[in-house]
């Protein structure tokens, strides 16, 4: 029997006024997995994570975290779950130390050695003030005030967000690193397509506040293909193509991207009687913009001076 | 639940003792102001029959109405402290109910109200005193 999911949603909607933040988030996260949590600003990431911890209630639908009505969450299970906000927010008058000292009073489990050795890492000095201290200082800081706890689930809100490529490098390796463990869940948001490539086995994609893909990172990475034909002459229009995102003509040249790209796609491609056809292999990055991108044909033909969509 | 007291003493303590130097110096004024009548008063041995400086309507009405801004006061700046939304699910998303945290804040907040009113309680103690049998 398969283990229940870590975060469950069934419908998940909220509304800011009139405006809907999130629409139905159906969404299942499987036990020991890294899941990235994907979209452009405002598509409702931070929304989704909030009423995940119960800090805000959605208007319609349910969440359950760790087996539990995410509005219902009693401190066992709160102590049980980590969670690194988005802007690294702290009390800037304290200190590392008396941070330290802070979390630890809530948390039966706290492991001082390990938040030291965190710290450490980060090369904070315990009686340094809060305030003082820079961005990526204060994102290692808080991420070891989230991990300390030892929790069995991790919920980090674009915790690279704002800090420079070093910084932020350190960061989502020290957050792997440290982190991984085969029991362990982190489910985290992110704008860095590169970081989550490297250290995600799941995402999910929240376009304009709709769920446009939940699956595990390889399959959404073989479902976005892009295929490039070459023409003698200028080429012709295209067939209808099944799973079609965008479409870029050349001269000599269209460049295609497809979602679900199988045999079907590759006949209806053939048809069109290339002299070259190729595929382009995509990084994370290139299948996501393919993909949450404008959609459709775009004509770029130099020798007239035209561009057209 | 005392870290949390500690932590909200810390982050007020300075309003706090603003506003006891606020009452203390308004205390003192008005102490000074009717030293003359209390010397007199205290001659005639009526001390208590006639007047008490403490007791003055006008220092009454401006100990009600400083308490009052200064509780408000108090109040809205442990809200602020907290306003900002990761702030905010920092202190919130933890092992604690959110009643015990509004419990913490509401006991750390008595005690910083109760720090201004001391000079009040002090003085209005070294004046009662006195009228008490056992001060004989």
């Amino acid at each position: 029997m398969s283990e229940p999911p870590v975060i469950s949603t069934r419908g998940l909607t909220r509304y800011f006024g009139k405006r809907c933040a999130v629409q139905d988030l159906t969404l299942d996260v499987p036990r020991g997995c890294v899941f990235a949590f994907l979209g452009r600003n405002g598509s409702g990431k931070s929304t989704t994570i909030r009423m995940l911890l119960g800090l805000l209630r959605p208007d319609r639908g349910t969440a359950s975290v760790l087996g539990c009505d995410s509005r219902q969450l009693t401190p066992e299970l709160r102590a049980r779950i980590g969670y690194l906000t988005e802007e690294h927010q702290l009390y800037g008058w304290m200190t590392v130390r008396q941070a330290g000292e802070f979390q630890a009073a809530f948390y039966p489990r706290w492991d001082e050695k390990f938040f030291r050795g965190v710290i450490g890492h980060f090369g904070l000095k315990p009686e340094a003030r809060v305030k003082e201290l820079s961005r990526g200082m204060r994102a290692g800081l808080c991420l070891a005030l989230t991990l300390a706890p030892d929790p069995e689930l991790l919920i980090l809100d674009d915790p690279a967000l704002g800090l420079d490529p070093v910084a932020r490098r350190s960061l989502v390796e020290s957050m792997i690193y440290l982190t991984r463990r085969a029991d362990r869940t982190i489910f985290f948001s992110s704008h860095d397509l590169a970081d989550v490539e490297r250290v995600a086995d799941h995402l999910a994609v929240l376009d304009y506040s709709i769920l446009r893909a939940c699956c595990p990172l390889e399959t959404f990475r073989n479902s976005v293909q892009e295929v490039k034909l070459g023409f003698a002459g200028p080429p012709p229009p295209l067939p209808p193509i099944p799973g079609l995102l965008q479409a870029f003509r050349t001269e000599r040249e269209v460049r295609i991207a497809c979602v679900h790209y199988n045999a079907a796609t590759e006949r209806a491609l053939q048809a069109l009687t290339p002299l070259t056809l190729e595929r382009v292999p995509l990084g994370l990055e290139a299948s996501l913009i393919r993909y949450m991108g404008e959609r459709g044909e775009k004509t770029l033909i130099l020798s007239n001076t035209e561009v057209s969509s | 639940m005392k870290q949390l007291i500690l932590k909200e003493l810390r982050e007020q303590y300075k309003v706090a003792l603003i506003g006891m130097v606020v009452l203390a110096a308004s205390l003192i004024f008005t102490l000074v102001n009717y030293g003359n009548c209390l010397r007199e008063t205290m001659q005639q041995q009526t001390f208590f029959d006639n007047f008490h400086p403490l007791l003055n309507h006008d220092l009454l009405l401006r100990v009600a109405i400083f308490c009052a801004i200064f509780g408000t006061l108090l109040g809205w700046l442990q809200i602020r402290a907290e306003h900002q939304p990761g702030l905010w699910a920092f202190l919130v998303h933890r092992p604690m109910k959110r009643t015990r945290i509004l419990q913490g804040k509401v006991m750390a907040g008595l005690l910083l109200y109760d720090r201004p009113a001391k000079p009040l309680q002090v003085t209005s103690a070294s004046k009662c005193w006195p009228s008490s049998p056992r001060s004989l």
